[in-house]
Protein backbone atom coordinates (compact mmCIF):
# COMPACT_ATOMS: atom_id res chain seq x y z
CA UNK A 1 0.00 0.00 0.00
CA UNK A 2 1.26 3.17 -0.46
CA UNK A 3 -0.02 7.03 -0.07
CA UNK A 4 -1.51 7.11 -3.25
CA UNK A 5 -3.84 3.84 -2.77
CA UNK A 6 -4.75 6.08 0.70
CA UNK A 7 -5.05 9.08 -1.31
CA UNK A 8 -7.43 7.31 -3.54
CA UNK A 9 -9.07 5.60 -1.11
CA UNK A 10 -10.13 8.78 0.95
CA UNK A 11 -11.56 9.76 -2.63
CA UNK A 12 -14.00 7.09 -2.37
CA UNK A 13 -15.39 8.89 1.18
CA UNK A 14 -19.20 8.57 1.51
CA UNK A 15 -20.99 10.78 -0.60
CA UNK A 16 -22.87 12.44 2.35
CA UNK A 17 -19.48 13.29 4.22
CA UNK A 18 -18.05 14.66 1.30
CA UNK A 19 -21.11 16.59 0.90
CA UNK A 20 -20.95 17.57 4.68
CA UNK A 21 -17.76 19.48 4.33
CA UNK A 22 -18.63 20.97 1.41
CA UNK A 23 -21.90 22.38 2.69
CA UNK A 24 -20.26 23.55 6.14
CA UNK A 25 -19.15 27.06 4.66
CA UNK A 26 -22.96 27.83 3.71
CA UNK A 27 -24.46 26.42 6.80
CA UNK A 28 -22.08 28.53 9.00
CA UNK A 29 -22.87 31.47 6.99
CA UNK A 30 -26.74 30.70 7.89
CA UNK A 31 -26.20 30.10 11.40
CA UNK A 32 -26.42 33.87 13.37
CA UNK A 33 -25.40 32.23 16.59
CA UNK A 34 -22.17 30.90 14.82
CA UNK A 35 -20.96 34.51 13.82
CA UNK A 36 -21.75 36.22 16.72
CA UNK A 37 -19.65 33.66 18.59
CA UNK A 38 -16.95 33.88 15.69
CA UNK A 39 -17.05 38.02 16.35
CA UNK A 40 -16.59 37.19 20.49
CA UNK A 41 -13.97 35.19 19.56
CA UNK A 42 -12.18 37.50 17.34
CA UNK A 43 -12.66 40.87 19.65
CA UNK A 44 -11.72 38.65 22.78
CA UNK A 45 -8.58 37.63 20.84
CA UNK A 46 -7.76 41.04 20.32
CA UNK A 47 -8.73 42.20 24.06
CA UNK A 48 -6.75 39.26 25.00
CA UNK A 49 -3.57 40.08 22.76
CA UNK A 50 -3.63 43.61 24.02
CA UNK A 51 -3.76 42.70 27.56
CA UNK A 52 -0.47 40.43 27.13
CA UNK A 53 1.17 43.62 24.79
CA UNK A 54 0.85 45.85 28.19
CA UNK A 55 1.77 43.04 30.03
CA UNK A 56 5.22 42.03 28.31
CA UNK A 57 5.81 45.93 27.72
CA UNK A 58 5.52 46.60 31.53
CA UNK A 59 7.87 42.88 31.92
CA UNK A 60 10.26 44.68 30.12
CA UNK A 61 10.34 48.09 31.77
CA UNK A 62 10.20 46.79 35.42
CA UNK A 63 10.48 42.99 36.12
CA UNK A 64 11.36 41.72 33.00
CA UNK A 65 14.86 40.91 34.51
CA UNK A 66 13.23 38.18 36.65
CA UNK A 67 12.08 36.18 33.88
CA UNK A 68 14.95 36.26 31.79
CA UNK A 69 17.31 33.28 31.59
CA UNK A 70 19.97 32.20 29.62
CA UNK A 71 19.25 29.82 27.48
CA UNK A 72 20.29 26.23 28.30
CA UNK A 73 21.24 23.72 25.27
CA UNK A 74 20.11 20.44 27.66
CA UNK A 75 16.50 22.13 27.85
CA UNK A 76 16.32 21.52 24.38
CA UNK A 77 15.27 17.78 22.83
CA UNK A 78 18.00 16.44 21.76
CA UNK A 79 16.66 14.21 19.72
CA UNK A 80 14.48 16.53 17.06
CA UNK A 81 17.42 19.33 16.95
CA UNK A 82 20.71 20.28 16.07
CA UNK A 83 22.50 22.95 18.72
CA UNK A 84 25.57 25.19 17.87
CA UNK A 85 25.78 28.33 18.91
CA UNK A 86 25.96 30.73 15.84
CA UNK A 87 27.92 33.51 14.81
CA UNK A 88 27.36 35.69 12.03
CA UNK A 89 26.92 39.49 10.97
CA UNK A 90 23.54 40.31 10.27
CA UNK A 91 24.36 42.36 7.22
CA UNK A 92 26.95 40.72 5.37
CA UNK A 93 26.75 37.33 3.46
CA UNK A 94 29.49 34.97 5.08
CA UNK A 95 31.12 32.64 3.10
CA UNK A 96 32.18 29.50 4.57
CA UNK A 97 34.36 26.50 3.20
CA UNK A 98 33.60 22.97 4.88
CA UNK A 99 35.87 20.79 4.40
CA UNK A 100 35.87 18.58 7.04
CA UNK A 101 33.19 19.40 9.88
CA UNK A 102 29.96 19.22 9.49
CA UNK A 103 29.28 22.97 10.15
CA UNK A 104 31.76 25.29 11.40
CA UNK A 105 29.45 27.96 12.04
CA UNK A 106 31.12 29.39 15.29
CA UNK A 107 30.11 31.21 18.50
CA UNK A 108 29.59 34.22 20.10
CA UNK A 109 25.89 35.24 20.82
CA UNK A 110 23.50 36.97 19.31
CA UNK A 111 22.96 39.43 22.20
CA UNK A 112 24.03 42.33 20.56
CA UNK A 113 22.70 42.12 17.30
CA UNK A 114 19.42 41.82 18.19
CA UNK A 115 19.27 44.13 21.32
CA UNK A 116 19.06 42.16 24.45
CA UNK A 117 20.62 42.83 27.98
CA UNK A 118 24.23 42.37 28.18
CA UNK A 119 24.26 38.80 29.09
CA UNK A 120 25.41 36.68 26.47
CA UNK A 121 22.44 34.27 25.03
CA UNK A 122 23.26 30.95 23.51
CA UNK A 123 21.45 30.36 20.18
CA UNK A 124 19.99 27.48 19.13
CA UNK A 125 20.00 26.13 15.57
CA UNK A 126 17.19 23.85 14.25
CA UNK A 127 18.84 21.80 11.67
CA UNK A 128 16.22 18.56 11.88
CA UNK A 129 12.58 17.24 13.07
CA UNK A 130 11.67 14.10 13.95
CA UNK A 131 13.95 11.05 12.34
CA UNK A 132 15.63 10.65 8.68
CA UNK A 133 12.49 8.64 7.58
CA UNK A 134 10.37 11.71 6.53
CA UNK A 135 13.66 13.47 5.29
CA UNK A 136 14.57 11.05 3.04
CA UNK A 137 11.11 10.83 1.74
CA UNK A 138 10.78 14.51 1.58
CA UNK A 139 14.45 14.64 -0.82
CA UNK A 140 13.34 11.54 -2.56
CA UNK A 141 9.91 13.43 -3.61
CA UNK A 142 11.19 16.83 -3.81
CA UNK A 143 13.93 16.91 -6.36
CA UNK A 144 11.47 17.83 -9.49
CA UNK A 145 9.39 20.53 -7.39
CA UNK A 146 9.33 23.52 -9.07
CA UNK A 147 7.97 26.83 -7.45
CA UNK A 148 5.66 29.72 -9.37
CA UNK A 149 6.90 33.43 -9.06
CA UNK A 150 5.74 35.01 -5.82
CA UNK A 151 5.24 31.49 -4.34
CA UNK A 152 6.66 29.49 -0.46
CA UNK A 153 6.79 26.49 -0.45
CA UNK A 154 7.91 25.63 3.11
CA UNK A 155 8.46 21.97 3.93
CA UNK A 156 6.53 19.58 6.12
CA UNK A 157 9.16 19.48 8.56
CA UNK A 158 9.98 22.80 8.60
CA UNK A 159 6.12 23.95 9.37
CA UNK A 160 6.15 21.16 12.03
CA UNK A 161 9.64 22.54 13.79
CA UNK A 162 8.00 26.33 13.52
CA UNK A 163 4.64 25.16 14.87
CA UNK A 164 6.31 22.66 17.44
CA UNK A 165 9.49 24.82 18.76
CA UNK A 166 7.99 28.53 17.85
CA UNK A 167 9.63 32.07 18.09
CA UNK A 168 11.39 32.02 20.88
CA UNK A 169 14.21 34.35 20.94
CA UNK A 170 16.97 31.38 21.21
CA UNK A 171 15.85 29.35 18.34
CA UNK A 172 17.54 29.59 15.26
CA UNK A 173 15.87 28.01 12.18
CA UNK A 174 18.52 26.75 9.72
CA UNK A 175 16.57 26.72 6.24
CA UNK A 176 17.60 25.93 3.31
CA UNK A 177 16.80 28.18 0.20
CA UNK A 178 16.37 26.88 -3.35
CA UNK A 179 15.05 29.98 -5.72
CA UNK A 180 13.07 29.19 -8.99
CA UNK A 181 12.35 32.55 -11.66
CA UNK A 182 9.54 31.39 -14.49
CA UNK A 183 9.69 27.34 -13.45
CA UNK A 184 13.38 26.77 -13.21
CA UNK A 185 15.61 27.04 -10.49
CA UNK A 186 18.18 29.45 -10.33
CA UNK A 187 21.95 28.62 -9.86
CA UNK A 188 22.64 29.80 -6.42
CA UNK A 189 26.07 31.39 -7.12
CA UNK A 190 24.23 33.50 -9.68
CA UNK A 191 23.88 37.33 -10.32
CA UNK A 192 19.67 36.74 -9.65
CA UNK A 193 20.61 34.47 -6.48
CA UNK A 194 22.77 36.81 -5.24
CA UNK A 195 20.81 39.79 -5.63
CA UNK A 196 17.92 38.01 -3.71
CA UNK A 197 20.32 37.45 -0.87
CA UNK A 198 21.34 40.98 -0.51
CA UNK A 199 17.76 41.65 -0.91
CA UNK A 200 16.77 39.68 1.83
CA UNK A 201 19.81 40.56 4.11
CA UNK A 202 18.25 44.19 3.31
CA UNK A 203 15.20 42.81 5.01
CA UNK A 204 16.89 41.58 8.30
CA UNK A 205 17.56 37.88 7.02
CA UNK A 206 20.46 36.74 8.34
CA UNK A 207 22.04 34.48 5.13
CA UNK A 208 24.69 32.11 5.12
CA UNK A 209 26.00 30.87 2.14
CA UNK A 210 28.11 27.40 2.24
CA UNK A 211 30.45 26.88 -0.33
CA UNK A 212 31.30 22.81 -0.34
CA UNK A 213 33.90 20.76 -2.34
CA UNK A 214 33.26 17.32 -2.51
CA UNK A 215 36.96 16.42 -3.99
CA UNK A 216 35.23 17.36 -7.89
CA UNK A 217 32.85 19.92 -7.76
CA UNK A 218 31.50 22.88 -5.48
CA UNK A 219 28.23 23.01 -4.62
CA UNK A 220 26.85 26.55 -3.27
CA UNK A 221 24.11 26.59 -0.25
CA UNK A 222 21.93 29.28 -0.13
CA UNK A 223 20.86 29.00 3.57
CA UNK A 224 19.25 31.33 6.39
CA UNK A 225 19.33 31.67 10.42
CA UNK A 226 15.56 32.39 10.55
CA UNK A 227 13.18 33.34 13.02
CA UNK A 228 9.97 31.67 13.39
CA UNK A 229 8.65 34.70 12.46
CA UNK A 230 10.51 35.49 9.44
CA UNK A 231 9.82 31.81 7.97
CA UNK A 232 6.19 31.95 8.56
CA UNK A 233 5.54 35.36 7.10
CA UNK A 234 8.83 34.80 4.45
CA UNK A 235 9.92 38.33 2.31
CA UNK A 236 9.21 36.91 -0.70
CA UNK A 237 9.66 38.64 -4.08
CA UNK A 238 7.08 38.45 -6.48
CA UNK A 239 9.47 37.65 -9.30
CA UNK A 240 10.74 34.48 -7.64
CA UNK A 241 9.66 30.98 -6.08
CA UNK A 242 11.19 29.97 -3.26
CA UNK A 243 11.24 26.36 -1.81
CA UNK A 244 12.27 26.27 2.18
CA UNK A 245 13.46 23.44 3.66
CA UNK A 246 14.92 21.90 7.17
CA UNK A 247 18.89 22.29 6.27
CA UNK A 248 19.29 18.56 6.67
CA UNK A 249 16.22 17.49 4.21
CA UNK A 250 18.42 18.82 1.53
CA UNK A 251 22.28 19.09 2.45
CA UNK A 252 21.96 15.94 5.07
CA UNK A 253 22.74 13.76 1.91
CA UNK A 254 25.16 15.17 0.12
CA UNK A 255 28.80 13.37 1.69
CA UNK A 256 30.66 16.75 1.01
CA UNK A 257 31.88 16.57 3.96
CA UNK A 258 34.53 14.08 4.12
CA UNK B 1 -30.96 26.38 -10.17
CA UNK B 2 -31.18 23.27 -7.84
CA UNK B 3 -28.89 20.26 -7.98
CA UNK B 4 -31.71 18.05 -9.10
CA UNK B 5 -33.34 20.37 -11.68
CA UNK B 6 -29.79 20.34 -13.44
CA UNK B 7 -29.57 16.87 -13.26
CA UNK B 8 -32.82 16.04 -14.32
CA UNK B 9 -30.88 18.66 -17.55
CA UNK B 10 -28.36 15.95 -17.87
CA UNK B 11 -31.02 13.00 -18.28
CA UNK B 12 -32.84 15.06 -20.66
CA UNK B 13 -29.65 15.59 -22.73
CA UNK B 14 -30.26 19.37 -22.80
CA UNK B 15 -27.02 20.35 -23.34
CA UNK B 16 -27.70 23.44 -21.14
CA UNK B 17 -26.62 21.51 -17.97
CA UNK B 18 -23.51 22.01 -18.61
CA UNK B 19 -23.39 25.46 -18.51
CA UNK B 20 -25.55 25.09 -15.25
CA UNK B 21 -22.65 23.09 -13.75
CA UNK B 22 -20.10 24.93 -14.69
CA UNK B 23 -21.92 27.92 -13.41
CA UNK B 24 -23.17 26.68 -9.93
CA UNK B 25 -19.76 24.27 -9.49
CA UNK B 26 -17.24 25.05 -11.84
CA UNK B 27 -15.07 27.31 -9.30
CA UNK B 28 -14.99 24.08 -6.57
CA UNK B 29 -14.29 21.89 -8.99
CA UNK B 30 -11.16 23.87 -10.22
CA UNK B 31 -9.81 24.40 -7.05
CA UNK B 32 -9.63 20.81 -6.56
CA UNK B 33 -7.89 20.41 -9.62
CA UNK B 34 -5.80 23.19 -9.43
CA UNK B 35 -4.18 21.56 -6.16
CA UNK B 36 -3.11 18.45 -7.88
CA UNK B 37 -2.56 19.88 -11.86
CA UNK B 38 -1.19 22.52 -13.51
CA UNK B 39 -3.26 25.37 -14.91
CA UNK B 40 -3.08 24.59 -18.54
CA UNK B 41 -4.02 20.31 -17.58
CA UNK B 42 -6.38 21.36 -15.14
CA UNK B 43 -8.36 23.58 -17.77
CA UNK B 44 -8.51 20.27 -19.71
CA UNK B 45 -9.29 18.27 -16.70
CA UNK B 46 -12.45 20.73 -16.12
CA UNK B 47 -13.63 20.14 -19.54
CA UNK B 48 -13.30 16.38 -18.89
CA UNK B 49 -14.93 16.63 -16.02
CA UNK B 50 -18.13 17.92 -17.56
CA UNK B 51 -17.58 15.60 -20.53
CA UNK B 52 -17.36 12.49 -17.94
CA UNK B 53 -20.23 13.77 -16.11
CA UNK B 54 -22.46 13.85 -19.21
CA UNK B 55 -21.58 10.18 -20.35
CA UNK B 56 -22.65 9.27 -16.49
CA UNK B 57 -25.60 10.85 -16.05
CA UNK B 58 -27.67 8.52 -17.20
CA UNK B 59 -27.51 5.85 -16.34
CA UNK B 60 -26.48 7.30 -12.64
CA UNK B 61 -28.99 9.83 -11.36
CA UNK B 62 -27.02 11.79 -8.12
CA UNK B 63 -30.04 14.27 -7.27
CA UNK B 64 -28.95 13.74 -3.68
CA UNK B 65 -25.03 14.48 -3.99
CA UNK B 66 -24.34 16.34 -7.18
CA UNK B 67 -21.92 18.24 -5.91
CA UNK B 68 -19.64 14.60 -4.21
CA UNK B 69 -20.51 12.87 -7.74
CA UNK B 70 -19.19 15.82 -9.59
CA UNK B 71 -16.06 16.18 -7.39
CA UNK B 72 -15.13 12.36 -7.12
CA UNK B 73 -15.32 12.53 -10.54
CA UNK B 74 -12.43 15.87 -10.84
CA UNK B 75 -10.56 14.21 -7.97
CA UNK B 76 -10.28 11.13 -9.89
CA UNK B 77 -9.46 12.37 -13.15
CA UNK B 78 -7.08 14.45 -11.49
CA UNK B 79 -4.85 12.44 -9.41
CA UNK B 80 -5.16 10.11 -12.89
CA UNK B 81 -3.70 12.36 -14.95
CA UNK B 82 -1.07 13.07 -12.25
CA UNK B 83 -0.03 9.57 -12.04
CA UNK B 84 0.11 9.55 -15.67
CA UNK B 85 2.16 12.63 -16.27
CA UNK B 86 4.40 10.13 -13.74
CA UNK B 87 4.45 13.27 -11.38
CA UNK B 88 7.01 14.67 -13.73
CA UNK B 89 5.84 18.48 -12.49
CA UNK B 90 4.47 18.21 -8.87
CA UNK B 91 2.51 20.75 -7.14
CA UNK B 92 3.81 21.55 -3.74
CA UNK B 93 0.00 20.33 -2.11
CA UNK B 94 0.61 16.82 -4.14
CA UNK B 95 4.33 16.38 -1.68
CA UNK B 96 3.28 17.99 1.03
CA UNK B 97 0.05 15.42 0.92
CA UNK B 98 2.07 12.74 0.46
CA UNK B 99 4.39 13.17 3.73
CA UNK B 100 1.41 13.49 5.56
CA UNK B 101 -0.28 10.41 4.56
CA UNK B 102 3.01 8.57 5.02
CA UNK B 103 2.45 9.10 8.78
CA UNK B 104 -1.00 6.68 8.33
CA UNK B 105 0.99 4.39 6.07
CA UNK B 106 1.07 1.09 8.87
CA UNK B 107 4.44 -0.55 7.16
CA UNK B 108 5.48 -2.28 4.21
CA UNK B 109 2.31 -4.31 2.82
CA UNK B 110 1.59 -6.36 -0.13
CA UNK B 111 -1.90 -6.00 -0.53
CA UNK B 112 -3.38 -7.28 -3.88
CA UNK B 113 -4.43 -3.91 -5.70
CA UNK B 114 -7.86 -4.63 -6.34
CA UNK B 115 -8.79 -5.66 -2.52
CA UNK B 116 -7.00 -3.16 -1.34
CA UNK B 117 -8.76 -0.63 -2.93
CA UNK B 118 -12.32 -2.29 -2.06
CA UNK B 119 -11.42 -2.97 1.80
CA UNK B 120 -9.35 0.20 2.02
CA UNK B 121 -12.30 2.37 1.76
CA UNK B 122 -14.64 0.42 3.79
CA UNK B 123 -11.57 0.74 6.03
CA UNK B 124 -11.97 4.26 5.79
CA UNK B 125 -15.63 5.19 5.48
CA UNK B 126 -15.79 3.30 8.97
CA UNK B 127 -13.24 5.55 10.51
CA UNK B 128 -14.67 8.35 9.32
CA UNK B 129 -17.74 7.28 11.19
CA UNK B 130 -16.17 7.08 13.89
CA UNK B 131 -15.36 10.77 14.30
CA UNK B 132 -17.43 13.97 15.27
CA UNK B 133 -18.39 16.24 12.55
CA UNK B 134 -15.78 18.99 13.12
CA UNK B 135 -13.06 16.57 13.06
CA UNK B 136 -14.31 14.62 9.65
CA UNK B 137 -15.08 18.41 7.74
CA UNK B 138 -11.25 19.14 8.71
CA UNK B 139 -10.12 16.22 7.73
CA UNK B 140 -11.79 15.53 4.39
CA UNK B 141 -11.18 18.91 3.69
CA UNK B 142 -7.49 18.30 4.13
CA UNK B 143 -7.29 15.21 2.38
CA UNK B 144 -10.75 15.19 0.03
CA UNK B 145 -10.36 18.53 -0.92
CA UNK B 146 -6.76 19.22 -0.62
CA UNK B 147 -7.72 22.53 1.05
CA UNK B 148 -4.09 23.80 2.89
CA UNK B 149 -4.13 24.19 6.71
CA UNK B 150 -4.25 27.70 6.55
CA UNK B 151 -7.40 27.77 4.17
CA UNK B 152 -9.02 25.33 6.56
CA UNK B 153 -8.19 27.31 9.67
CA UNK B 154 -10.01 30.14 7.94
CA UNK B 155 -13.06 28.27 6.28
CA UNK B 156 -13.91 26.80 10.17
CA UNK B 157 -12.34 30.18 12.54
CA UNK B 158 -9.97 27.47 14.14
CA UNK B 159 -6.51 28.08 14.67
CA UNK B 160 -4.20 26.44 12.27
CA UNK B 161 -2.58 24.97 15.51
CA UNK B 162 -6.01 23.05 15.91
CA UNK B 163 -6.26 22.25 12.55
CA UNK B 164 -2.70 20.37 12.68
CA UNK B 165 -3.55 19.30 16.10
CA UNK B 166 -6.50 17.36 14.30
CA UNK B 167 -4.92 15.91 11.46
CA UNK B 168 -2.09 14.72 13.33
CA UNK B 169 -4.08 12.95 15.99
CA UNK B 170 -6.38 11.71 12.97
CA UNK B 171 -3.58 10.46 11.29
CA UNK B 172 -2.25 8.20 14.00
CA UNK B 173 -5.76 6.78 14.43
CA UNK B 174 -6.25 5.99 11.16
CA UNK B 175 -3.17 4.44 11.31
CA UNK B 176 -3.70 2.29 13.75
CA UNK B 177 -7.27 1.44 12.38
CA UNK B 178 -5.23 0.18 9.31
CA UNK B 179 -3.23 -1.96 11.94
CA UNK B 180 -6.31 -3.27 13.34
CA UNK B 181 -7.66 -3.93 10.28
CA UNK B 182 -4.58 -6.29 9.14
CA UNK B 183 -2.82 -4.00 6.26
CA UNK B 184 0.34 -4.44 8.78
CA UNK B 185 0.63 -8.04 9.29
CA UNK B 186 -2.63 -10.05 7.70
CA UNK B 187 -1.79 -9.45 3.82
CA UNK B 188 1.80 -8.80 3.90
Amino acid sequence: MTTFDLLCAIGEADESFVEEAADSDAQEADNPSGRRFGAILRWGSLAAAFLILIGVAWLYADGGRIFRKKASTQEFPEAFCQESAIQESATEIAAEEITSEKTAIGESCVAESIGMDEECVETVLISSFQGDETVEMTRKTSDDLTVENGCVFTSYSLNEAVECYGDQEEYRYRVFVELFQDGCQIANDGDAAKSEMQRLIDRGYVVVVETIFDGETTRTYFTLRATAGQVKDFAADAKIGYALWLYDERAKGVQAYE
Amino acid sequence: MEDAEIVDLYLARNEDAIARTEEKYGRSLRKIISSVLDDETGKECENDVYLRAWNLIPPNEPRDHFFAFLGKIARNLAIDEWRRTNAQKRTATMIELSEELQECMPGKSNVEGEILAGELKKAINSFLKTKDQEERKIFLRRYWYFDSVPEISKRYGYTQGKVKSVLHRMRGELKSVLEKEGYLNDHV
